[in-house]
Formats: structure tokens, C-alpha cells, sequence
């Protein structure tokens, strides 16, 4: 069957490239010929046109199912601005009219990119039915499992859909996955002849260092000494959106000539869109992030990553250090560790789950709405604010409950005294604690190793990795005398607001000031 | 010193009337009679909505950081200004953005034409460096459709040079700094505009202050364009806004909320409409059918509508005669009819209802 298709024209016709990367002809040719598909990619080599290239040669609809909401807008937005009109993305904030709308026509869309919890909505499942549907993507397929890093209760109920949908050819991809964690996708959508593509996850053209420091002016210190002789793309992660602000004013003053901003999820969509957009036009060269900063941006300059505050394990460190050197070029990683940093991965993760005393009140709470004959009311919000909880806690509480066959949906009443239910889930708490816990002192002990750094932090992952010998890591020894990145151009800051007007809008002699 | 200075005029003009929050809910235009009612009364209509993304927290702590600074100080129970206060009041009184606000007439307009504007922008810039493929800048459906239906209608026509010739003709109208502020904002072919933060940091001034200075050119742009229509043809289309409220409501009882709102009473708008005060009355139920936003206080008592509401499950019907039988006889028909249009509000489970 794939042999009609030309797939490298095709991906020329519809992409612009004129080759496939590493895996992508593999699990394509697969996918077009039907069969299930598991496909482990590293971050930064093109996941996503594993699907959009199928989508476009199939007959029928491919369905996406995409944890995080902006990563799909994002997504939608390029491709749209591809000329890939028949492109969609339902999510729980399109308003009652435009869901009816495109509801009733969903059979003309090519690509429908939908969240794990809209899947769980009857009224789409109804529609979707109707609809010739080729091919169901999992993207970010780890967030099925609990031993994943990522884990995301409605990927569960994802089996359940596709049974409901006739049991479509399913491709799941992630780009980190523990074998353990491939397995546990694997069982968990219950599809056994699935075809694996498992790639090697180490990206031998970024080099892997850490630098030990006491204090945070200590962090600024670096950031600044390294790159006033480099202007290039750099991205700063944060654990912070206040430090993620703070240092970036710092920075503009140590580094005038660079360009820096701050991106957090707490701006406005208008300034979020801008300042995403500066940076891949190179109108930006340092950006001060915290993790929602990156997903789906596709910008293949990036040249330092570095980490001012580390992440709570190390699939997030592999996927954030993955945004660098996407064009094969050289790039740095440079981790700043100060050991009092650690408190703060560890208070992220207290924060995620319910603690006992939360469990305790959320106990008393469905006992109290019982003895008063009150079902459990049915906007969440009500319930997670009288609980004084937050959303993660609140969502692990809920799927939890339903687990344990407490439906929550249209507010079902709290039926008996489930005190054993609560030790149970108190128990489940635990080992999703644990498993953090674990995931972090794996992330401490990579920070600490005198070992090879790039041979450990792929260990979990993989066998082996490409020996790298110049810009391997800080352990075996590298310095950046030599290096020397492609800096980028300056923006010419026109004088007068008339003239910025006919650059706008392209009138006269605009090109002369270029 | 924008913020201060608007803060202060309001203080000084509310004095002990209100407690701080009627401030607030001033600036971040509260969509109910008595907010709009507090900005006529106190003679801050220019104030009324001028910043509508500012939080209930972020208002605070201007008070806050206000008080430390000494402009303001605490004295029974409300906020009085403090001589450093006067000169901050004095200084913002000076400055061209006093004359520009005017939020009873903009608010909401303001946001909707500057979307439109930057994403028209961006697409003209763009289609004439033959790109067609951008990433808009604005993503709201409702700008986005409005932009591809404006471009669509002008297809035959390259408007490109009319609307540089009409944006810079219009960038005239206010000092050459505020027009670059203004400007820096927009992005076209291969330039993104700066972010709210980026450009309160290259003007130097504090974001709740770089986006009040916004408003303010904008507003002054869109009196302009208002008061020479002929003079801005494609502005003029871009500044003419059908807000969401007004979208169902017919265009007549629109013309009533719109007096209603700049503080008429009934029987004023039947004569300044010369239509018969039971016109007058329907449109009020049409807009309170249509507005959830719409208070009905000011015509129904809450004591009324508890009656009226008692009325209503004694009579078991929604025949206004019925209803009206189970009332007091100072209830008029009005007011039944403005109970019934909220209905679903005041008495949720009731089954009645469909």
C-alpha cells in the first residue's frame, strides 16, 4: 500500500523538507499500512509529522489526543499557517456555538487535536462515531502510565474510547519512556502487536555541563560572563515565574546588548503570542522561562540552555535541554546547582499531591454532604476551594475517587462511610510521593556524579549513546574557547515612529533601512 | 504616575461615599447600573473602565504601595490624599493622558478596534511581502473573523497605502512619543511587536501605567477618528463596534441602554426619545432578557422581587394577570415582567421553568 505513495515528494508537497529524519519514513510507512504503532522519539526530530503527514494521505479523520492545551493551540496555529485550514483543536474553552458547529461538521476535518478530558464528553464521543476515523494519535503516550513522569489519569480511559470509536489504528509517541514505562502503554491500551520504533534518546551535539555554585548572584555571575562574548538564542529555565521576572531584569542590565524577556504561563495570550514570536524571529536572544515556555516551539537556533533552577527528575531536564541545537548544530546545556535548590523540587511535589490533612478534610467534607443528604456539588471549583486544595491535588483526588467507583460526574452522591477507601488512597498517595521522591534522587545524583555525564543521564533510557569527543560534558573535561556559534543579526531600531509605520507596512523606501 | 493620579482623582471625588472598592470596580468597569450610576454621580465617567484586566489584588497593592509611599493616608475608615498625594495629583492633572481618557464612551470598543487594528496590520504587511503563512498575533475567533470578513470584502482593492496614509495621518493627533509607544505595539512581515512588559520597560514606566497610557492614546485616536469619519473611512470601519450585549437586543433598545447607562432615568429617555414610557418599559425587559449583566435592582426592590417571586409559586402561572392578583398593588406589570426575564437566576429549581 505505501509503495503508491511517494513520501518524500509528499513530504516536500506538504512540509517543504526534502528528507525524512531519523524514524520518521519507519513508523510512517507503518502507519499508513495500518498497523499499530509505538514510536519513541527524542525531543527536538519532529514527532509531530509521524502523525500530520499520515493525516494528510489518509482518507478519514486523524485524532490527536494532546495533554496540554496550549501545546495543541500552538500546533493548530502553525499548521493553519501552513495552509492546513482543515485543522482543529477542541478544547474545553471553545464556547457552547462554535463546539455545535463544528460538532456537526466534523467529518471535514483532516487533523481533530482533542484533550484526554473532552474524549470523556458523550456528546463528542456521539458525533465522532459518525466519522471515518484512520487513524488515533496518543502524543505524550508516557502520560498513560503512573510510572511515567507525567502522569495523567484520563489517558487511562483512553482504551475505553477507542473501543467506543471501533478500535481505530492507534500511534502512540513520546519522546521520553523508560522501557517499564513503554510496556506499561503498551498494557495499558491493550494492544500487544503494536510495532515498536524505539531511538536512541542522547543528543550527541549538545554538550552536558554543570557548575556548582553557593548563591544566586553567583548563577548571574555565569549566565553573563558566558554569554557577553555570544550573542545567540538562549533559553533560562526557571522554577519560578517571580525569579523567571527578577533575573531577567537583572540580566538586562548586566548584558545591554542582548535582548532579554520574560515568558510565564501568567502573562496575557496577546503578550505570550509576542514574545514567542520575537524569539523565533530573532528579535529576542535570551528568553527567562519557567517550563511552560518551549513546548511546541520550533526554533532550531537555540544554542545555551541553561537550567538557573533544575527539574524535579530527569525526563523534564531531557526534554527541556531537547530544545537546543535542533539543526544539528553545536549547543550548550549548563546546569547552575546550588544545593539549597533542592528544597525547591521537593516543595513542588508536596504541593501536587493532597497531603494527609487534606485527605482528612476531603474525608470529613463527603462525610458531612452524606449526613445532610447533599450530593457532591458539580462544579469542581466549588469543592476544590472548600477543600482549599489545588487543581493537581483536586485532580488526583477525583480520579482517585472514580477508581474507587465514587462517580463524581453530575454530582452523584457520597453513598456510604468510605473511610477504607481513603486509607487506600492515602496508601496510592504514598507511592506516587515515592515515585517522586525517586525520580528526584535520580535527578540529584546525575547532578552529582563524577561519572561521565552523558553516559548517565541516558542510562535509564537507553543502552549506550554516541561517544561525543570534543563537547562531551563538564565531567570529561570541555571548554568553550573554540566555540564558536553563529551570533545573531542585529535589529535596526529605526528612529522615528513614521518610520517604523513604513516598515509595518512595507510602503516606499522601507527595504533601504535593512 | 498615571495609576496614582487616577486613583487620587477618584478619592478626592468619592471622598467618603464609597469604600475603595467602588474605585475599583469604576476602573475595571463593572458591568452594573450602580458602577455606572457611582462614575456619573462622582463625575469620573472618563475613569469608567479604563482597565479592565487589572485583578481585585493587583488594585490592593497600588493601594498599598499608594499608603507606603505616603500619597495617601487612612483616616476613619477612608482614604484621605496627603499633601505629597496633591503634587503626584497635580503632576498627573498636567499630563495629555487627562485629556484623552474618556471610558464611558470606549470601554470595550477600545480593546475590540486596537485587536483588530494590530491583526489587520499584521495581515496587509504580510500579504504584501506575498507571505501568506503568519502566526496572528491575536488569536480571539471573534477578532479573527471579523479581520478575514473585512479582508474578504476588500479583496478587489489593495487598501495597503490607504491605511498607512489614514494611521499615519491619525498618529498626528498625539505627541510623537505616545505615537511611537503606540506604534512599537504592532507587528507586520518578518517584525513582532513588543509585549505590554517590554514596553513599559524601554518608556520607563510601571505596566499598570504603560497600559493606562495605552488607553489613552487609544481613546483619544478613536474620538478622533469619530469626529472625522470622512477623513478615516477604513479606521472608521475598524472603530465600529457591535458589542456582544447589544448583538441580540434590537437596535432600538439598544439606543435606551445606552441612555440608560449614561445615567437617564426612564421617564427622561421616553422624552428624549419622544417614544411612550411602555416602549420604554419593554426594552428594559428586552435588555434584561439579554444582559445577565444588567442589574434589575434599581427598578425592582429586592423586597419586590421576593414578593413578586412569592407571587408567582402561589399563582402557579406566569400569566402576568395572575401574578399581579397575588401582589401588592404598588407591583406594576413592569416589574413582573423584569422578575420573570431573570427567573432562572432568582428561583433555580424551579420546574416550571423549562
Amino acid at each position: 500500500m505505501t509503495n503508491s505513495y511517494r513520501l518524500e515528494e509528499e513530504l516536500k508537497r506538504y512540509f517543504g523538507y526534502s528528507t525524512f529524519r531519523v524514524g520518521q519514513k519507519e513508523i510512517i510507512m507503518d502507519v499508513l499500512n495500518g498497523h499499530d504503532v509505538l514510536g519513541i522519539l527524542p525531543t527536538g526530530t519532529g514527532k509531530s509529522i509521524c502523525y500530520q503527514l499520515p493525516a494528510r494521505l489518509l482518507d478519514g479523520v486523524t485524532i490527536v489526543v494532546s495533554p496540554l492545551i496550549s501545546l495543541m493551540m500552538d500546533q493548530v496555529k502553525e499548521l493553519k499557517a501552513m495552509n492546513f485550514k482543515d485543522t482543529i483543536a477542541i478544547n474545553s474553552f471553545l464556547d457552547y456555538e462554535s463546539k455545535r458547529r463544528i460538532y456537526q461538521s466534523l467529518g471535514r476535518y483532516k487533523l481533530l487535536y482533542v484533550s484526554p478530558e473532552i474524549l470523556q464528553q458523550q456528546e463528542l464521543l456521539h458525533y465522532l462515531k459518525n466519522v471515518n476515523i484512520s487513524l488515533f494519535v496518543i502524543d505524550e503516550a508516557h502520560c498513560i502510565s503512573q510510572w511515567g513522569h507525567e502522569f495523567r489519569p484520563d489517558y487511562q480511559k483512553l482504551k475505553l474510547v477507542m473501543e467506543i470509536l471501533g478500535n481505530p489504528p492507534v500511534l502512540a509517541l513520546s519522546a521520553t519512556a523508560t522501557k517499564e514505562v513503554q510496556d506499561d502503554i503498551i498494557h495499558s491500551i491493550d494492544r500487544q502487536a503494536i510495532k515498536r520504533h524505539i531511538y536512541p534518546m542522547d543528543r550527541h551535539n549538545i554538550a552536558l555541563t554543570i557548575q556548582e555554585v553557593m548563591t544566586n548572584d553567583e548563577k548571574i555571575d555565569i549566565i553573563s560572563n558566558t554569554l557577553k562574548n555570544h550573542r545567540v538564542p538562549t533559553l533560562i529555565y526557571f522554577s519560578s515565574k517571580l525569579a523567571a521576572e527578577t533575573v531577567s531584569f537583572k540580566l538586562s542590565q548586566r548584558l545591554p546588548n542582548h535582548r532579554i524577556a520574560f515568558y510565564h504561563g501568567g502573562m496575557e495570550a496577546v503578550d505570550r503570542i509576542s514574545i514567542q514570536q520575537q524569539f523565533m524571529n530573532d528579535q529576542i536572544d535570551i528568553i527567562c522561562c519557567t517550563s511552560a515556555f518551549g513546548m511546541g516551539i520550533n526554533k532550531n537556533n537555540i544554542r545555551f540552555v541553561f537550567h538557573y533552577h533544575f527539574p524535579g527528575q530527569i525526563e523534564s531536564f531531557i526534554q527541556e535541554i531537547g530544545r537546543a541545537g535542533r539543526d544539528g548544530k553545536q549547543s550548550i546545556s549548563i546546569v547552575l546547582y546550588a544545593k539549597q535548590d533542592e528544597f525547591l523540587p521537593k516543595q513542588l511535589i508536596e504541593n501536587e499531591l493532597p497531603t494527609d490533612e487534606d485527605l482528612n478534610r476531603a474525608y470529613r467534607y463527603l462525610n458531612h454532604l452524606h449526613k445532610q443528604d447533599q450530593p457532591i456539588p458539580a462544579d469542581g471549583n466549588v469543592v476544590q476551594s472548600a477543600l482549599e486544595i489545588s487543581e493537581t491535588q483536586w485532580r488526583f483526588l477525583i480520579a482517585q475517587l472514580e477508581k474507587h467507583g465514587i462517580k463524581y460526574e453530575n454530582g452523584l452522591k457520597y453513598e456510604q462511610h468510605h473511610a477504607k477507601i481513603f486509607q487506600q488512597i492515602k496508601y496510592t498517595r504514598n507511592e506516587r510521593l515515592n515515585l517522586k521522591h525517586d525520580k528526584l534522587r535520580d535527578m540529584l545524583h546525575w547532578l552529582q556524579t563524577t561519572n561521565c555525564l552523558r553516559e548517565e543521564l541516558y542510562s535509564k533510557f537507553q543502552k549506550g549513546y554516541t561517544p561525543v569527543d570534543e563537547y562531551c560534558c563538564s565531567n570529561c573535561g570541555i571548554t568553550l574557547k573554540n566555540f564558536n556559534p553563529v551570533e545573531s543579526r542585529t535589529e535596526i531600531n529605526l528612529p522615528t515612529w513614521e518610520k517604523k509605520l513604513k516598515r509595518l507596512l512595507l510602503i516606499g523606501d522601507y527595504h533601504e533601512t535593512e | 504616575m498615571y495609576t496614582e493620579g487616577i486613583i487620587l482623582e477618584c478619592i478626592k471625588q468619592i471622598k467618603d461615599n464609597r469604600t475603595i472598592y467602588g474605585i475599583y470596580h469604576i476602573l475595571a468597569g463593572k458591568k452594573s447600573i450602580q458602577s455606572v450610576h457611582d462614575a456619573r454621580l462622582f463625575r469620573l465617567e472618563k475613569y469608567y473602565g479604563i482597565y479592565q484586566t487589572m485583578t481585585r489584588e493587583s488594585f490592593i497593592s497600588i493601594i498599598t504601595t499608594m499608603q507606603k509611599n505616603n500619597l495617601i493616608k487612612m483616616d476613619k475608615d477612608y482614604y484621605q490624599i496627603t499633601d505629597t498625594g496633591e503634587a503626584v495629583l497635580k503632576e498627573y492633572r498636567a499630563s495629555n493622558l487627562v485629556t484623552y481618557l474618556n471610558g464611558i464612551r470606549f470601554t470595550g470598543r477600545d480593546i475590540t478596534f486596537i485587536e483588530r487594528l494590530y491583526l489587520l496590520v499584521q495581515t496587509y504587511s504580510n500579504i504584501k511581502a506575498n507571505n501568506n503563512a503568519f502566526i496572528p498575533i491575536i488569536d480571539r475567533p471573534e477578532i479573527t473573523s471579523w479581520v478575514r470578513t473585512f479582508y474578504q470584502q476588500k479583496r478587489h482593492i489593495d487598501i495597503t497605502e490607504t491605511l498607512y496614509k489614514e494611521l499615519y495621518q491619525l498618529l498626528t493627533y498625539v505627541s510623537d512619543l505616545e505615537a511611537e509607544f503606540f506604534i512599537n505595539r504592532f507587528t507586520g512581515y518578518k517584525y513582532i511587536g513588543r509585549s505590554m512588559d517590554q514596553l513599559a520597560n524601554e518608556y520607563q514606566l510601571t505596566r499598570d501605567n504603560a497600559s493606562i497610557l495605552l488607553i489613552g492614546i487609544i481613546h483619544r485616536l478613536l474620538h478622533v477618528i469619530g469626529d472625522e469619519s470622512s477623513t478615516f473611512e477604513i479606521l472608521t470601519d475598524v472603530a465600529s463596534v457591535t458589542t456582544n450585549n447589544q448583538k441580540f437586543i434590537t437596535n432600538t433598545a439598544n439606543q435606551t441602554y445606552q441612555l440608560l447607562r449614561d445615567g437617564y432615568h426612564i421617564q427622561q429617555i421616553a422624552d428624549k426619545r419622544n417614544l411612550k414610557l411602555n416602549t420604554i418599559y419593554d426594552h428594559i425587559v428586552e435588555i434584561a432578557l439579554y444582559d445577565r449583566d444588567m442589574e434589575i435592582e434599581s427598578f425592582v426592590k429586592e423586597e419586590d422581587q421576593s414578593e413578586i417571586l412569592a407571587a408567582i409559586q402561589k399563582a402557579r402561572s406566569y400569566k402576568l394577570k395572575a401574578i399581579k392578583d397575588h401582589c401588592h398593588d404598588s407591583i406594576s406589570y413592569f416589574q413582573i415582567r423584569l422578575v420573570l426575564a431573570r427567573l432562572k437566576e432568582l428561583l433555580p429549581g424551579d420546574d416550571m421553568h423549562d
